[in-house]
């Protein structure tokens, strides 16, 4: 009786390991596919720039040299340093039979 | 008298444009006459391939005449094609440099007398009777083409390296008046002055840091030399002119932070 009894507890305890067991690795592999949160960008807190003009914001000479920077900017970009429409013709230099 | 007026006003007026839209004009006329050429080259060099193989195939006395007459189309067409490149060439030299120096003189006498030679060149080809003799008229070209090649890159050299040059002033000049109003910000406010000074230097250093790669570039294509390493030493200069470039964007994007910091307090 005492026999039967003992291995009737021991299954039980065993059977509850397993249950364990089986429910601590569920968990962890619930935790590994649980997709992480997509980081949403913030904005961060600035500070509104607020710039006053001075004298010269309508000074003839700054808007002009303005003006000429703009297009020195444009021409810099567009300049002809490698334009390959005048590189030299390439010819067959080796002729003979 | 009025007549007179109206004349006086046109001839004005082309006194004006033309010098500028003639040469434009000139190097696009050039321009397409040298693709055009290139374009009869290509054909007749096709031509001479398919007729050379059927020479060496038959080895008779009509596939050689046939082989020198194709040949000699050819080997024109190929003079050609360089001459008229060197034309458009010293077109686009005048038109990049402007003011005409000692280096840029001699450089066009070196351009004429290439067009002279390769007009001779021309001429004596029509006359080769037989293919042995057209081939050593070619084998002639084909030397002289070291020495054409070294003032095709002493020419472009001179040409992007002009280009450069006046990107260059204009950078210098907008500094120097950059300079002059923070001088007279100077007077009112040495507080910002001072910063603008500390901010200008910055560009200039840029400015000499462009100039320093244009003196390189210019050196080495004035050092250009027949059998060099014509094309790797171009391309030296050319990158050098590139990062010159580099440095000048630099300098113009200071200078339009300081426009800024003049026009806002």
């Amino acid at each position: 009786m005492i026999k039967k009894n003992l291995s009737l507890i021991f299954a039980t305890t065993a059977l509850i390991l397993i249950i364990t067991e089986i429910l601590i690795f569920m968990n962890q592999n619930w935790k590994l596919t649980k997709p992480n949160p997509t980081p949403v960008p913030m904005p961060l807190p600035t500070k509104q720039f607020i710039a006053s003009p001075s004298a010269y914001a309508t000074d003839a000479a700054i808007l002009k040299m303005e003006k000429d920077l703009e297009l020195l900017e444009k021409d810099l970009d567009s300049v002809y340093l490698n334009e390959p429409s005048l590189h030299p013709p390439i010819l067959d230099l080796n002729i003979e039979y | 008298m009025k007549r007179l007026l109206i004349i006086l006003l046109i001839s004005l007026f082309f006194s004006i444009v033309s010098p500028i839209s003639a040469q434009e004009f000139d190097y696009q006329h050039a321009y397409q006459n040298y693709l055009d050429s290139c374009n009869q080259y290509r054909e007749s060099h096709d031509k001479y391939v398919i007729v050379k193989d059927q020479y060496l195939t038959y080895q008779t006395l009509t596939s050689k005449n046939k082989a020198l007459i194709a040949t000699r189309e050819m080997l024109e067409k190929r003079s050609q094609a360089l001459r008229t490149y060197l034309t458009a060439l010293r077109i686009q030299l005048a038109k990049a440099t402007g003011v005409i120096g000692d280096q840029i003189n001699s450089l066009y006498m070196k351009l004429d007398k290439q067009i002279d030679y390769f007009v001779k060149h021309e001429d004596s080809l029509t006359s080769a009777p037989t293919l042995e003799k057209a081939l050593e008229i070619s084998a002639e070209f084909e030397n002289k083409y070291l020495e054409t090649e070294t003032i095709i890159y002493q020419a472009l050299g001179e040409i992007i390296g002009a280009n450069e040059a006046k990107l260059y002033h204009r950078t210098y000049q907008l500094i120097s008046e950059t300079e002059k109003k923070v001088l007279e910000i100077k007077e009112k406010n040495e507080k910002k002055a001072s910063l603008l000074e500390n901010w200008l230097s910055e560009a200039q250093k840029k400015l000499g840091e462009s100039q320093e790669k244009q003196h390189y570039a210019e050196t080495t294509i004035r050092n250009l030399k027949v059998g060099g390493k014509t094309g790797k030493n171009f391309e030296e200069a050319q990158f050098a002119l590139k990062e010159s470039n580099q440095h000048l964007k630099e300098a113009v994007f200071y200078l339009k932070e300081i426009i800024q910091k003049i026009k806002y307090d």
